[in-house]
């Protein structure tokens, strides 16, 4: 049997975000077998809007101020009604209307209800199995009626005091607990209270006034170590952020170094380029390295020269020794004749010094081969190193573009922004320890925990005042028994004192037990789910504090990714429902944000047949993800402007701009395809 | 006082610009980027006239790194020269006649003529280079281009613009 059945039947928007009049379904209530049902908006018209009212109504706590900003009526029309949300609900099996008057203007609300049998009443008033579920219970309330953008946009999975306060609510232990931490000293308070006045009377008083001394002390410190345990959890969230934003710097810091890698290859691919152009240049100081068809012409002409013996080889400085000596080669006296003769030979005759660069020039044209090949091979190197330099300019380019400016900057920020942190959370972890603490050799071992608790004897004090500096719980919390143990002694209740504490104790025993159990249940239930919504291999490791992720080798995860997030909590949702036996419908906001194609796949198949009733906000780009499940599902509604075509605009191509309006046509759901400005 | 090299005033700009903006090394010297001019001249067997007012003129000697090749670079010279006034003839006194105007005992081993020839050459060069090459900013583009031009040039792909000799 369930410990609660809760069915939505109907929702009414008046002048909500986008909505002027609308009611869903427009009909009727939904059936009672339809299990799976979407509402499609684009955004901007009230999807999550709807999601928080909905909050609102299951918790009796008002919107919050972000809550009247999102429902503040922002559509065309000029003249604005009163602002109202409503939804129709079944609780066991009996029907409930929840709404609310909302003026948007001033932040101010009117919760009304309207029961079978007594009309409408002002004020927030649910069955009370319903009030004693989600009432003032928005942890709760927040499991089913769930934000996927919130939930992914967390980097911790959900803290402790959620997750208890969850176990509790579908165990059906939130009275137990209720009366544990509160109810047994209220009645033992109001018994001690009926006893009357007896001897002792002045140390009674007294004592009585240390008693609520010390009681207002506990009040004090659970307050602040609340306090302090959300600072610390906010610290950590704040942590984790910073530490992800310095490795994604880091990694961008690792980018710096490739590049750093890449502009000495560019150098380098650069210099050997330079290395083969002067080589090549040098080659053209060479004439003989010019092509073949030039060379070769040069050294057919010298040897054709040569062969015509061009010029006469003797210098004009032979003639000169012959007509000075007045003697011929031959040995006989040179006549006038021949001297003129040779005197006329000589004219065309070079010095010895050109006739000797005359066979310096043939000798260096006909001994130099061409060296045209030589400039081939350099310019092949050359066109090699080019091409090297243009991947490697290409390579810094690439990762030129992933770079972002002043990140050493912004990484030494972060470091020290880590630091403080770090040493916040430092200090905040202490200032919790001080009063939590329960373990008493470390209690003794820190006198700043205890403060002036213990007197010089070892024993506690029973004075008030010495605990104003007491900031450990355990140890105050012994004071408060020690002076009630006093007070019953003075009034002779000391049996009923015993028999307090041992009710107490044994229903805190009790209670810690049958927690244990659901928690062990839960683990075992929920890591069934968890591989099915992701494929990393993390599991959830514990409830204790909180859902605690490890990964595939078992390492403790401070949350993961939005994926990951929202898989855990799908999960822990699902074992939920399961062991708690509650028939509460899931509201889904963008229900497949985040989720990848495995998680979204899954999500499709397994998600739905846990729960009686889904009803899923989505915007018309999601449509396609969660394609299965649309397919499955039993009533497909979409919220739109009523001239409005699936096109997203009005039939002229304009904005739409008349009332909006729930169509339940399938053919319409499939197709509506707005201006893509909602992702 | 024994003729120079000269670098014309166009050239000079137009390596200097080269060797300001290439990140691929640079041209070392002015003689070097005369003679790369005087050889694309000497290929296309093209001659310039004389070099333009402001030119520079360099030395009168082939620096340390034409050392080694100023024997064929003169040998380039006298072979085009000789079919120029031979026109193929092979006359035995015009040959030796010619030689006699070009060679000399100076430290270029040529007489003035010798230089001046050379450097209209050059100056032909150069207007091949500016016109076919274009402006250039990086040195290894500039010697790909150089290297197609005197690929084109020995195979006779430009036309002749000899200016009168």
């Amino acid at each position: 049997m369930s410990a609660i059945k809760v069915r939505i039947h109907r929702l009414t928007w008046q002048w909500i975000a986008q909505i002027e009049d609308a009611v869903w379904p427009r009909e009727g209530p939904l059936p009672a077998s339809s299990k799976i049902q979407f509402l499609q908006m684009h955004n901007g018209i009230g999807k999550t809007t709807t999601l928080y009212l909905l909050r609102s109504l299951f918790t009796g706590i008002p919107p919050d101020p972000v809550t009247y900003a999102r429902a503040r009526y922002k559509g065309p029309k000029k003249e604005v009604g009163k602002s109202k949300f409503s939804v129709d609900l079944e609780i066991d099996g009996r029907p409930c209307i929840l709404g609310l008057f909302l003026d948007t203007e001033s932040c101010e609300h009117e919760f009304f209800t309207v029961v079978a049998g007594a009309g409408l009443e002002s004020g927030w008033k649910p069955p009370h199995s319903f009030k004693k579920s989600f009432g003032n219970n928005p942890e709760f309330a927040e499991l089913f009626l769930f934000d996927t953008q919130q939930a992914g946009a967390m980097t911790e999975s959900l803290p402790a005091h959620v997750v208890d306060t969850a176990i509790r609510e579908v165990a059906r232990l939130a009275g137990v607990h209720d009366l544990i931490t509160k109810g047994l000293d209220q009645i033992y308070e109001s018994k001690i209270d009926q006893m009357g006045e007896g001897d002792g009377q002045r140390i009674l008083t007294r004592t009585r006034n240390a008693i609520a001394k010390l009681e207002e002390i506990v009040k004090t410190r659970n307050g602040e170590l609340d306090d302090t345990k959300k600072l610390v959890s906010k610290t950590q969230v704040d942590l984790t952020d910073a530490v992800k934003k310095k490795g994604e710097l880091e990694a961008e810091s690792a980018l710096r170094e490739k590049l750093e890698t890449a502009n000495e290859r560019i150098a380098k691919a650069r210099d050997q380029l330079a290395t083969h152009t002067n080589a090549l240049y040098h080659l053209y100081l060479e004439p003989s390295n010019l092509p073949p068809s030039v060379w070769s012409t040069v050294q057919e002409y010298y040897a054709k020269l040569d062969d015509l013996r061009i010029p006469e080889l003797i210098a004009s400085e032979v003639v000169d020794r012959l007509l000075e000596k007045g003697i011929c080669i031959c040995g006989e006296p040179l006549t006038q004749v021949h001297q003129k003769h040779l005197t006329a030979f000589k004219e065309r005759m070079y010095g010895a010094d050109v006739v000797q660069e005359i066979f310096s020039i043939k000798n260096s044209v006909k001994e130099a081969t061409s060296g045209a090949g030589n400039v081939e091979t350099v310019i092949e190197k050359a066109r090699g190193a080019k091409e090297k330099l243009d991947i490697e300019r290409g390579v810094y380019r690439r990762l030129r573009g992933r770079l972002t400016g002043d990140v050493e900057k912004r990484l030494k920020l972060l470091d020290k922004e880590i630091g403080d942190l770090r040493g916040v959370e430092s200090g905040l972890k202490d200032a919790q320890k001080a009063i939590d603490c329960s373990d008493s050799s470390e209690i003794d071992a820190n006198p700043q925990y205890t403060g002036k608790a213990f007197l010089a004897t070892g024993e506690l004090s029973q004075t008030a005042s010495d605990y104003d500096s007491c900031r450990n719980l355990v140890v105050i919390r012994r004071g408060l028994r020690q002076l009630r143990q006093k007070e019953a002694n003075v009034q002779g209740v000391a049996r009923m004192r015993m028999a307090h504490e041992l009710v107490e104790d044994t229903m805190r025993l009790a209670f810690d037990k049958v927690m244990r159990r659901m928690k062990d249940a839960l683990l075992e239930e929920a890591n069934l789910h968890l591989p099915q919504l992701q494929t990393t291999g993390m599991r959830i490791h514990s409830f204790d504090e909180g859902i605690e992720l490890v990964d595939q080798q078992g390492v403790l995860q401070r949350g993961a990714n939005t994926g990951g997030e929202l898989s855990a909590q799908y999960s822990f949702l699902m074992a939920l429902r399961k062991l708690g036996e509650i028939d509460v419908p899931i509201v889904l906001d963008n229900p497949t944000k985040g989720l990848d194609g495995t998680a979204a796949n899954a999500f499709q198949t397994r998600l739905p047949s846990m729960f009686d009733q889904c009803l899923m906000l989505i915007y018309p780009l999601e449509r396609a993800a969660i394609g299965d499940l649309v397919k499955r599902a039993d009533h497909l509604a979409t919220l739109h402007r009523a001239d409005e075509e699936v096109s997203g605009l009005a039939p002229d191509g304009r904005a739409a701009v008349g009332p909006v309006v729930v169509n339940e046509d399938d053919s319409w759901f499939v197709n509506y395809d707005p201006p893509r400005a909602e992702v | 006082m024994a003729a120079k090299f000269i670098l014309t005033k166009s050239a000079k700009a137009y390596f200097d610009k080269l060797n300001k903006a290439s990140a691929t090394g640079s041209l070392k010297h002015d003689l070097e980027e005369w003679w790369l001019c005087a050889q694309a001249g000497l290929v296309a067997n093209t001659l310039g006239g004389d070099p333009e007012p402001g030119s520079k003129d360099t030395v009168e000697y082939f620096i340390k790194s034409l050392e080694p090749a100023q024997a064929r670079i003169r040998g380039l010279l006298l072979m085009r020269h000789l079919e120029r006034v031979d026109a193929g003839g092979m006359k035995r006194e015009l040959l030796e006649s010619e030689m006699g105007k070009l060679l000399a005992a100076s430290d270029t081993k040529l007489t003035d003529h010798g230089v001046k020839l050379l450097n209209r050459y050059a100056s032909a060069g150069f207007e091949l280079i500016r016109d076919e090459i274009g402006s250039q900013s990086d040195l290894y583009v500039f010697m790909l281009e150089y290297d197609s031009l005197i690929k084109r040039l020995s195979a006779g792909g430009v036309e002749d613009t000899t200016a009168a000799d």
